[in-house]
Parts: C-alpha cells; structure tokens; sequence
C-alpha cells in the first residue's frame, strides 16, 4: 500500500517544479543529455542531513495507515487513445502488501491484483491461477510499471540530501544506496510543514529522467492530510499521463493474512 | 505364361489409344502436381531453416545453463562471463565459420511521441558480420561503432515511428540490478529483411554499449556459433559439447533445430496437411482408374469370354487388368515426370518472388519460393503412382476374373 504512496509523492510538483521540468523537457529531446544533472546543481551543503532524513522518513510515513481500506480511481490518458479508467478497492498492511481489486467497470469486475513484497500477482477470474507479472510491464496499461508500486519505503533504499529550497518547499535529492533500486536517482519536492510530497522525478542509472510524479488535492484522510490525487507523466511518450484519485481512505485495526495470500486469490 | 499375359496387358493398352491417353493423363496430371508440390514444400522449408539460421538461430547457440528454461523472458542474469574466451576455445571445431557474444534483452524505445515494446540486440558488429546474415544489405558507413549509442532498427519500426538515419530515440530498460535505466540512441541504420513481425521488434546497439546499459561488464547472454553447412551439425555439435563440458560447466549448447523447434514442428504439421491433399489427388487417381478399367471390362467381357474359353485361368484374367493398370500408370508417372523437368528446372534455379504482403505471413522471410527437388523426388513419384494404378485396377481385375465363360461369349464378340 505504502507503494501506492509512493506513488503519490513522485507525483506532487509544484508550479515553480512544473517552469523548470518544462524546460528540462525541452532539454531531454536533445541526444545526450541527461536531464538529472541539469536540476541537481552542485551547491555547497547549506542543510543537514538529519532534516533531509527527517523530511523523508516523514514522506513516507504520511502516505497510508498501517492497515487500511481504500477505494480510488486510475484513469490513464494516451494520446489518440480512448481513456482507460478502472476503479479499485485496496486493501493494505504494512508498507510492501496490498490487495487490489477493480470494482468498475463491470467486464473487468472481479480482478485482483496482489502486491507482496517481492512478487506481483494478477488473479483473473476466467483464469483458474493466478499470473505473476514482471516488474518492467506496465500497471494495467498505465503510466506506472508494476515496480512502482513495489517500491519498498524510501528512507531504506535512498540516502536523501536537501539540494533547493523555494518557500516552504524543499528539494530531495535521492540517490540509491544499492545498485538494484529501481531508480538511480529520486528528485522531490516536500512541504516542509505538512512533510507531504508535492512533486518527483525518476531517474534513470544515466541519469535522464523517466517519469514525474505530482502530488495535489492535499485533503484529510484517515484522520490526516494527504494527497489524494496524483498523476503520473511517462516521459516516454508525449501525452501519456495516469491519474490516481484517492476516494476513500479508512484506516483498519488489522488486515486478515489471508487476504494477500495468492493461493486465496479465487475465494 | 507370365510374360505372354504382360505382354496382352501391353497389346490392350497400345490399343485402345484413347482410353490410354486420358488414364494416362491423369496419372500424369498426378505425377506433375506430386514433383512440383514436393520440390516447392522443401525448397521453401529449406529456404525458411536457412534463413532461419541466417536471421536468428545461427547452428548453435551457446547460453547459461539456467538461460534455456527462462529464455522468453531474456534474463540477464543467466550470462556467460568473458564470451570472447569461449569464442576463442571454439574455434577449433570442424566447419567453424563464425561466432558473435550477444546480449538480448526487452525494453522500450521512443521518439518521445510513440512509445513500443522492443527487443535489443548488443552485438559486435565485424564477428556478427562474419555469423549472421542479418546486416548483409546495410552498408558499411551504417555499421555499429563499438561502445557508442547508436542504434540499427528494422524498416517497420523506422515507418512507423517516421524516424531516419541520425535521429536520436530513446531506449528505456532494467539493468541486470533491476534498476530502471534510458538513454539516447541514435539511429545509425536501418535493416531490411523483408519480414515486418522482426523490423519492428528488434533492435541493434553495440555490444560494449549493451555491457554498460545493462550493467554487466564483459559479459552476454548468449553466443551465436556459425558452421560451414548445417550438414555437418552432428560432427560440430561433438566437438563443440566436448569443449564447453570440458571448460565451461556452467554453458550449454543448442542447436538450430532445438532452437527452430517450433518452426520445425510448424513445417511438419504443414506436411500432414499437404499430405492429406495428396491423399485426396490419389485417391481420385484410384477412382478413374477403376471407373475406366471397370467400364473396359464391361466392353470386353466378351473377350474375356473368348480368352478364358481358349484356356485362360481366372488368375490370368486378374493379371491382364492388373498389368494394365501398371502400364497406364507408368506411362502417367513418365509423362508428368517429364512435363514436370521444365518447370522444377525454374523453380529449383530461378523460383517465384514472394509477395511482400505474404512474406509477413510466413514462420520466416524468404525472398522466393524457390523448389529442391532430387532425383528421389521421381522414384518416389512413379513408385506412388504405381501403386495407385495396382489399388485402382484390382476392383475390374477382380470383376473381369468373376466373369463366366458363357455369359461372356453371350455377348458376342465384337
């Protein structure tokens, strides 16, 4: 679930963020450019490390409950392509597991989808078993991959520096601890008071940015403020975005193991 | 006896000319469909295994042993470590032409408008040039320069993604780590090998490119091995197993049919279908061989009559129709054996261009349907139409021998 977070907070830019990724948009047509190292301009290290600790850990504690129950929706925009919108009902524990299922529409109604901390596992109702998915494909034809939503919490896997500051905003550069992250380099935006992620950018190990995220529509959930809308830009393919609009988030007591066990997928 | 009963058969077939020539002319009808069909079914399955080995499966291939049951989904990280080591050890093996490390992995390309799935390639270019004939229509100034982003992709995916030589894309995968990873390509060249499914889903960069985007130094996935004939598979196949079981225990080898297994089992099941056609051509042939010898033995049954009232047994009665069921049969298979000469002489040394929207159709491209027939294709010819003529004639033989003396000289003789 705490993936799906994630997801959010690479997703929250702000406007100033939006002026400068226009740019380096611009830039990443140009061969050989590796638009990371555009927006990471060295400068002297004028904030500590533990706020930046702090910041991120922050970040990926607002995202979800311990245990929880959602629904939201993902609507995918591809250019001269009809949308694609599904409805889910998620169910999550922890910050590697979680149980989707589509709701609407109704032909897929009934389709699971189930995060464990390695594995990713569709069950489609025709289908007696069910299919592992790899890491790489896209998440039901959207602009996240299926390792997007694997992603474990953030503060194990990168070491974050504060590298900008506009208002209350503060720029996160992440860089992976090891080299089996998914992503080389993070770039986030956090508010420095609500701690909540506006606004990321994926690097890839070259350094060109692959996707953005961005956070808005800051509301309570679960007794908390967080971003209940994010948007996913693949910057592989002009005009491909997915939308994710949080509807409902409930926090639970517990979650049942059962539930993310694949071999219950059917029941 | 014998011979003077062949030698009837004969007499009956020189003289009824006509009834000769149109039994005859189906046989040979037969025979002609039966050598054209079978040199065009192995020349074009021969075409498609050499193009085969040519475009993608090479004589052998040489991969990690836990490569082989995971191959659909190219795992990087079943590689073979330092290959141009292998490649050296293997050169020592009979009828060896040629080998090139390769790295083959899935990813995306874009030209930040479209984005599609894409398999790619890292090869060498010069050993490539040597194993396969994948770049043999790409010139020189288009060849992949060793550790630069440059990129060859199929005719197809240029089309459709409306991109030329010197544009830059984008190539996105995972590392052999897992991490996500893009870079700029550019384009270099562009194959052509006439087969849409592979121009628009594979794609060249260079071999030391491919180390470094997927973060495997001195390393591949699969070694690609080129000998002399696939004639001498066995022989190669000894000495190279010999050399990887004694040096590289983690490696494996296949072979091209192992490789082309499912392309082999398409071309097998394609005979079973081609074969029950023939069935139904032979089975006509049956049909009006005895429709015809049966109508002649109800026009000589008066001189079956006459030859059975001068001593001629029963037996020799079903012999005569039986020999000249042979007769007409070998004089169809000579005929259309010969009709067929002109034409399998064409399609075995010019062939017939293949229509560029059925080349796509096809298990692989090939330029022309081109026949290989051998002499064996004749032998085998005659020899079914043989049989066809015996199966066809037995029914009348039959019938001619039931036939009693005098009912037959009933009916006078005309």
């Amino acid at each position: 679930m705490k993936k799906i977070v994630i997801l959010f907070c690479v997703l929250g830019m702000t406007n100033i963020v939006l002026a400068e990724e226009a740019k380096l948009e611009n830039d990443q047509t140009k061969p050989g450019k590796a638009v990371g190292e555009e927006i990471t301009t060295a400068k002297p290290k004028k904030y500590s490390q533990a706020l930046a600790q702090e910041l991120l850990k922050a970040s990926d504690d607002s995202m979800y409950p311990e245990y929880f129950k959602s629904t939201f929706t993902m609507v995918t925009h591809r250019k001269n392509k009809k949308d694609l919108k599904y409805t889910y009902l998620m169910h999550g524990k922890g910050s590697n597991t979680a149980l989707m299922e589509i709701t609407e529409p109704a032909r897929e109604k009934g389709k699971k989808i189930l995060l464990t901390k390695d594995n990713l596992w569709m069950y489609i109702p025709a289908v007696s078993r069910p299919i592992r998915l790899s890491r790489k494909q896209s998440f039901m034809g959207s602009a996240f991959s299926n390792e997007d939503l694997m992603n474990s919490t953030m503060a194990d896997d990168y070491a974050p520096e504060i590298i900008d500051k506009k208002g209350e905003l503060y720029l996160l550069s992440m860089k992976g601890k090891r080299r089996d992250v998914a992503y080389a380099k993070i770039e986030m935006w956090i508010h420095g008071k609500t701690k909540i992620p506006t606004a990321a950018t994926y690097y890839g190990l070259s350094g060109k940015a692959i996707k953005k995220m961005e956070f808005s529509e800051i509301r309570k959930l679960a007794g908390k403020m967080r971003p209940a809308k994010m948007l996913m830009i693949d910057l592989l393919e002009a005009g491909a975005s997915t939308e994710v609009l949080m509807k409902t988030l409930v926090k639970l007591k517990t979650v049942p193991d059962y539930m993310f066990d694949q071999t219950q997928l059917g029941r | 006896m014998k011979n003077k009963i062949i030698k009837i058969a004969l007499q009956n077939v020189i003289k009824h000319k006509r009834r000769t020539l149109f039994n005859a002319l189906t046989f040979a009808a037969n025979a002609f469909a039966l050598v054209t069909l079978i040199g065009m079914l192995n020349g074009m399955y021969n075409s498609i295994y050499e193009r085969s080995i040519d475009l993608q499966t090479g004589h052998f291939k040489i991969y990690h042993k836990d490569y082989l049951e995971e191959k659909n989904r190219m795992p990087l990280e079943y590689n073979i470590d330092h290959p141009e080591q292998v490649i050296a050890d293997i050169q020592s093996i009979p009828y060896f032409v040629g080998a090139a490390p390769r790295i083959m992995h899935n990813g995306i390309i874009s030209n930040t408008r479209n984005k599609t799935g894409i398999a790619v390639m890292g090869i060498e270019m010069e050993q490539e040039l040597i194993t396969t004939k994948l770049f043999e229509k790409i010139p020189p100034p288009e060849y992949l320069e060793k550790n630069q982003g440059e990129i060859i992709i199929g005719r197809r995916l240029s089309e459709l993604f409306k991109t030329g030589k010197a544009d830059f894309l984008l190539f996105y995968s995972q590392t052999i780590h897992k991490a996500n990873n893009l870079v700029d390509v550019v384009v270099k060249g562009i194959y052509s090998i006439g087969f849409d499914k592979m121009e628009k889903s594979i794609a060249f960069v260079p071999l030391a490119f491919a180390q470094e985007f997927f973060d495997m130094d001195d390393k591949a996935t699969e070694i690609i091995v080129r000998i002399k004939d696939r004639k001498y598979l066995p022989q190669a196949q000894v000495a190279l197993e010999k050399i990887i079981q004694a040096k590289y225990s983690m490696l494996v080898v296949s072979n091209w049919k192992q490789e082309a297994s499912d392309l082999i089992a398409g071309a097998q099941a394609d005979y079973v279908s081609y074969a029950v056609i023939f069935a139904i051509l032979l089975f006509l042939a049956i049909f009006i061989i005895m429709n015809t010898l049966t109508i002649t033995v109800f026009e000589r049954t008066a001189e079956i009559g006459t030859l059975r009232a001068i001593g001629l047994e029963t037996g020799q009665v079903r012999w005569m129709f039986l020999y000249e069921g042979i007769f007409l049969a070998l004089i169809g298979a000579i005929i259309g054996g010969i009709l067929a000469i002109p034409m399998a002489y064409y399609m075995n040394v010019v062939g017939i261009s293949m229509p560029a929207e059925f080349k796509d159709k096809m298990p692989f491209p090939i330029e022309a349907m081109v026949s290989k027939n051998v002499w064996w294709d004749w032998v085998l010819v005659t020899g079914i139409c043989l049989v066809t003529g015996i199966i066809g004639a037995i029914l009348p033989a039959n019938r001619a021998a039931k036939i009693k003396i005098v009912d037959a000289l009933k009916k006078g003789v005309r």
